[in-house]
């Protein structure tokens, strides 16, 4: 590394590195307990969920892989904990990445052991699918039809109590969506004007900033901002968890975010001062 | 039931048991046997044949987009989605075997001919062949759910967190504010991030959250604004822009007007 400049510009990346480790160790250890403001937007999505009649199917569709399960994991536990305590039934389906459903499916069956929930009976798995585009529109149809079989057991979906009176998606109450990617797009465009039940988003951190403009339009009625939704909703739950745990370590990685870019821009100016005075 | 749903009924009834296999098979073999003729063909008149295809399999969903629904919501093409959609997974199980042949073409020809590397070649055949054998024949046990749980999710979950230290890495050396537009966007990106963290909401905790024009300066009712009204029309406008783009793309794609394609180069080569 070059000897030009001000220190505060040479700073070894290995003690950054060290640095956040430190941070993030210490931060999940000793957690600060700091009230955490709920957004409009957590609190749409938990009102869906609350006020979703429980007559009607909600369908929790995941797009995550592990590596995304920093945030898409808790944002899915703390809502599948909501229905399960509020006893409605649920169906996951899973799009773009095979890992989805998988993940999906230990979680659900990690809740339903604790909520008592019986596979076929308060909860199935749609399984995964590829095509996004044309599974939606043919769920916009009929889900039977389009689906055909869950991934568990392979039997045909109209065997199960759990789909009793859904046809279409007219049939469901809320439809929530955990993703890392941009799917929101088919959702909107080929599910939400065909149905009345609320579409609500939990997107990672770095994708929800786009999902504004949809929430504006109420196209999207409620969204959880990364782990920090998913804090929220764990808030708005009662209860305080590994999520509400996880958000320290996020907020002291982003003061060291804010402290270092602030160090190197001082020693960016201190170096033209140098310069300026040799 | 319409007409083209009645012709197709009676033309394909519905096979079970060993009719099914039969048809499935037979079905496999008109698929090797179109791939051998594709394979055969000069390269213009392939490009013509994926070109109608192509053509084809787009004028379906546009037909069935834009053709009038009656009351069900529902038209002459509205029954063939579920079946054209199985077609598309299909397709894309398809695209993993392309993926995995590609795959052992090019690790497999590193690892017969020792070049630079070729262990981690052969590490990534025998993780991909165990991963396989797992998942085909061992989905249930404990052998795939240690793989995939213990080892595949704490890979991947590790490579992506990995990027963490870099963005932190990149932050200090890129981030510097050297005009007004990067002081602005420096500054935003301060108000937003604080505005999202408790440590950073607990600056102005004492502020009224609402009700007040005092409450107008607190972090989160900032960061709030900025994201819903500020950022919102932003991004609207590059949805706008994207979605003009895309649809441009699209019809290049769904006419065969796009240009430089792998196909293209085959048949301008004959």
């Amino acid at each position: 590394m070059s000897n030009a400049g001000h220190p505060l510009t040479r700073i070894n990346r290995h003690w950054l590195y060290g640095a956040l480790l430190a941070i993030v160790v210490i931060g999940l250890i000793v957690p600060i307990p700091l009230p955490l403001a709920v957004s409009p937007e957590a609190t749409r999505f938990y009102d869906a969920i609350e006020n979703a009649p429980k007559d009607k199917l909600v369908l929790v569709s995941t797009l995550w892989s592990a590596s995304t399960q920093g945030e898409n994991r808790p944002q899915t536990q703390v809502v599948l904990k909501h229905l399960m305590k509020r006893r409605i039934r649920f169906a996951l389906i899973a799009f773009g990445d095979a890992q989805s459903t998988t993940l999906a499916q230990e979680l659900a069956e990690e809740q339903a052991r604790i909520y008592k929930y019986e596979y076929g009976k308060d909860w199935i798995n749609l399984g995964f699918r590829q095509d996004i585009a044309g599974t939606l529109k043919g769920m916009v149809r009929d889900i039977n039809e389009t689906l055909k079989t869950d991934s568990v057991n392979r039997r045909p979906l109209a065997s199960y109590p759990v789909m009793a009176g859904v046809r279409n998606v007219d049939d469901l109450s809320v439809i929530a969506e955990f993703s890392a990617s941009g799917n929101y797009k088919s959702w909107v465009g080929l599910v939400v004007g065909s149905t009345d039940a609320a579409f609500c988003y939990a997107p990672t951190s770095v994708m929800a900033p786009e999902l504004y403009t949809y929430l504006d339009s109420g196209q999207i009625r409620g969204m959880l901002f990364g782990i920090k939704g998913a804090a929220e909703y764990e808030q708005l739950l009662g209860e305080k968890g590994f999520t509400t745990r996880a958000i320290t370590p996020v907020s002291l990685a982003l003061v060291l975010l804010f402290v270092l870019i602030g160090l190197g821009n001082y020693g960016m100016y201190a170096t033209k001062k140098m310069e300026g005075n040799s | 039931m319409n007409p083209i749903q009645s012709f197709l009924s009676r033309a394909f009834p519905a096979l079970h048991g060993g009719a099914l296999a039969g048809a499935v098979a037979g079905c496999v073999v008109a698929c090797v046997i179109a791939v051998v003729i594709l394979q055969a063909l000069p390269g213009k008149a392939r490009k013509a044949v994926i070109a109608a295809v192509t053509f084809v399999a787009g004028l379906f969903y546009a037909l069935e987009f834009f053709l009038p629904a009656n009351a069900q919501d529902e038209n002459i093409l509205t029954f063939a989605v579920p079946t054209v959609g199985n077609v598309t997974n299909v397709l894309g199980g398809m695209t993993l075997g392309l993926g995995v042949l590609s795959l052992i073409r090019i690790h497999g020809s590193n690892v017969v001919k020792v070049k630079s590397g070729w262990e981690n070649s052969m590490l990534l055949l025998v993780s991909m062949v165990v991963m396989a054998v797992a998942g085909i024949w061992y989905g249930q046990t404990l052998f795939y759910r240690s793989l995939f749980r213990d080892v595949l999710n704490s890979f991947d979950a590790a490579m992506f967190a990995v990027l963490a230290f870099f963005i932190v890495s990149a932050a200090y050396r890129a981030f510097r504010i050297k005009s007004a537009e990067a002081t602005l966007l420096m500054v935003a990106a301060l108000v937003v991030m604080l505005g999202q963290i408790p440590i950073g909401q607990y600056l102005t905790h004492w502020l009224p959250v609402k009700g007040s024009y005092l409450s107008l300066l607190r972090l989160d009712n900032i960061s709030n604004w900025l994201l819903s009204t500020v950022n919102a029309p932003a991004q609207r406008a590059i949805g706008f822009g994207l979605g003009i783009g895309g649809l441009a793309i699209a019809l290049r794609i769904w006419l065969s007007l796009e240009r430089g394609a792998y196909f293209e180069a085959k048949a301008d080569e004959s």
